[in-house]
């Protein structure tokens, strides 16, 4: 087994682990729940099983990885992610099952006040997009260009164009300006393609829940939203510093052994990136909004928009309703009611299809075709 | 920047709800004539709600005369405070509702100064029309 492989190992149990985090605090592995009852010993229970389960699967992954004979490794590398992934969404099954029971024999919603929150009027509300960090890292591409201007004379032909994991050359080609800068423009494509993701994100449909504290919905929106945007354009800053000093490297004529390091050192840079954008998103989710300052909701006659009762938990404001019901397996969105195609997903950041719209099922249909055909495709090439 | 809160487990209909937050929204110069209102479909994809839920409540608003609609310019406010005598028929519905509304108190044992009271302390509420209160709360009786 190579040490690779396990990264993408690790970096689904990370994942699996950071889930809770990255959802909104209201919905503890998927389920609905009031903000009065977050604290209930059962959610706290429920979830601390979630992440023992997922960190075994992981361990017994990786075990079996370690384990298996040379023979099976390359079938046992390439199926362990989807073994994984699987296990994951059993375990989670397994772990929320708790809270559904208490939640349905307690009443948790009995008698609660719910809320739905929309805007009104219709003046644009996207958060913007982080472009200085887009311009910051096209500026370092064209400084890695400068750079690499300056050393051509000076790289090799045939020029060098794949290592293995020795960093020993074992693919070349004739060296011209397209070998040398073709990871320059690769890059560059990058950078271009996480501001348009960027910019995409920005306008897609957004939710504002009530979880408790109304007044401040629009508020926590932005906050998620502001730190995915920084997220994204400073994990793209760091992908690109990382490869373009590693690619620097390879015109100095780094190889062998140092290669190696500066390979490793510019997957650090890109898992320290993922994680920040995780951490920002996580923190954003789990602060709650500084009191004051409502944004302008209307809230039905006779109730007093902010604070509520003092030094009681928020409670009588609003809780966002209990729509279990509309969430499959607390994960796909069934809501034929809802005229929307994507809704904010449950679990982690991004959107997720409404499979009770007709042009949300074609959606689905025709991503799971396409990953199929593509699978199919590469293991036809394969053979 | 107006946002809308409804409850969605309330006796009262959703797009009841969505009408009188508006309407309230007029009354306290929050939304004034003119104000582009967003479209029924974004409003309902927010809410996650059945279009016609908000069709109803924008046809309702449609009726009383405080909302039109064409087609380029989507919804607007058609009316506020500041747009003069109210529309022929408006009031006498009003007056109909206000009837058992007054009555509710005054047969709960509220004095007519208590009502009366009451009734400027809502119209306080609306910020702009405070002055001459008492006029509009006891009407041309």
């Amino acid at each position: 087994m190579l040490w690779v492989n396990l990264i993408p190992i690790l970096l689904i149990v990370a994942v699996l682990l950071a889930l809770p985090a990255l959802s909104r605090p209201t919905v503890p592995l998927g389920v609905s729940v009031p903000t009065t009852r977050l604290h209930e010993p059962v959610v706290h229970r429920s979830m601390r099983r979630y992440r023992i389960g997922v960190l075994a699967c992981g361990v017994v992954v990786v075990v079996a990885l370690v384990l298996v004979t040379p023979g099976a490794a390359a079938v046992a590398d390439n199926a362990a992610p989807f073994v994984l992934l699987v296990a994951g969404g059993a375990i989670f099954a397994w772990a929320r099952r708790p809270i559904q029971r208490a939640k349905a024999a307690g009443g948790w919603y009995d008698g609660v006040p719910v809320r739905i929150i929309a805007r009104l009027t219709d003046e644009p509300r996207r958060v913007p997009v982080a472009w200085p960090w887009y311009v910051a890292a096209a500026g370092v591409v064209a400084a890695g260009a400068v750079v690499g201007a300056a050393l051509y004379d000076r790289q090799p032909d045939p020029y060098p164009t794949h290592w293995n994991f020795s960093g020993a050359a074992d693919s070349s080609s004739v060296k011209s300006p397209l070998t040398v800068f073709a990871p320059l423009v690769v890059l560059l494509g990058v950078v271009v393609f996480m501001a348009v993701v960027g910019a995409l994100v920005a306008r897609m449909p957004e939710r504002r829940y009530a979880d408790g504290d109304p007044e401040n919905a629009e508020r926590r929106r932005v906050a998620v939203q502001a730190s995915v945007q920084s997220g994204l354009g400073l994990l793209t800053l760091l992908v690109t510093l990382g490869a373009v000093a590693l690619q620097i490297a390879i015109w100095s004529g780094t190889s062998g052994g140092s290669l190696v390091i500066a390979g490793v050192g510019f997957s650090v840079l890109v898992a320290a990136g993922v994680l920040i954008l995780l951490v920002r998103i996580a923190r954003a989710n789990s602060t709650p909004a500084p009191p004051g300052d409502a944004l302008g909701t209307l809230t039905p006659a006779g109730e007093t928009p902010r604070g509520g009762g003092a030094g009681r938990a928020a409670s009588s404001n609003g809780e966002s309703p209990d729509d279990d019901a509309c969430w499959r397996a607390g994960i796909f969105y069934v809501n034929p009611d809802d005229p929307s195609i994507w809704v904010p997903k449950r679990m982690g950041v991004g959107w997720t299809i409404n499979f009770g719209r007709p042009a949300g099922v074609v959606i689905a249909v025709v991503t799971v075709l396409v990953i199929t055909g593509l699978v199919v495709v590469g293991l036809l090439q394969q053979q | 920047m107006v946002d809308v809160t409804v409850d969605p487990l309330s006796e009262v209909p959703i797009y009841q709800q969505i009408r009188d937050r508006v309407v309230e929204a007029i009354a306290a110069g929050d939304l004034t004539r003119g104000q582009g209102l967003a479209s029924v479909r974004s409003v309902s994809a927010e809410f996650g709600i059945n279009p016609a839920t908000v069709a109803k409540a924008y046809e309702l608003l449609r009726s009383e005369g405080l909302v039109a609609t064409n087609i380029r310019s989507g919804s607007t406010i058609a009316r506020d405070p500041s747009s003069g005598p109210p529309l022929d028929g408006v009031i006498d519905h009003w007056r109909a509702r206000l009837f058992t509304l007054l009555a509710e108190a005054h047969a709960q044992g509220l004095t007519a100064e208590a009502i009366l009271a009451n009734c400027q302390d809502v119209i306080g509420e609306f910020g702009g029309i405070t002055t001459g209160g008492n006029e509009r709360c006891s009407g041309s009786t």
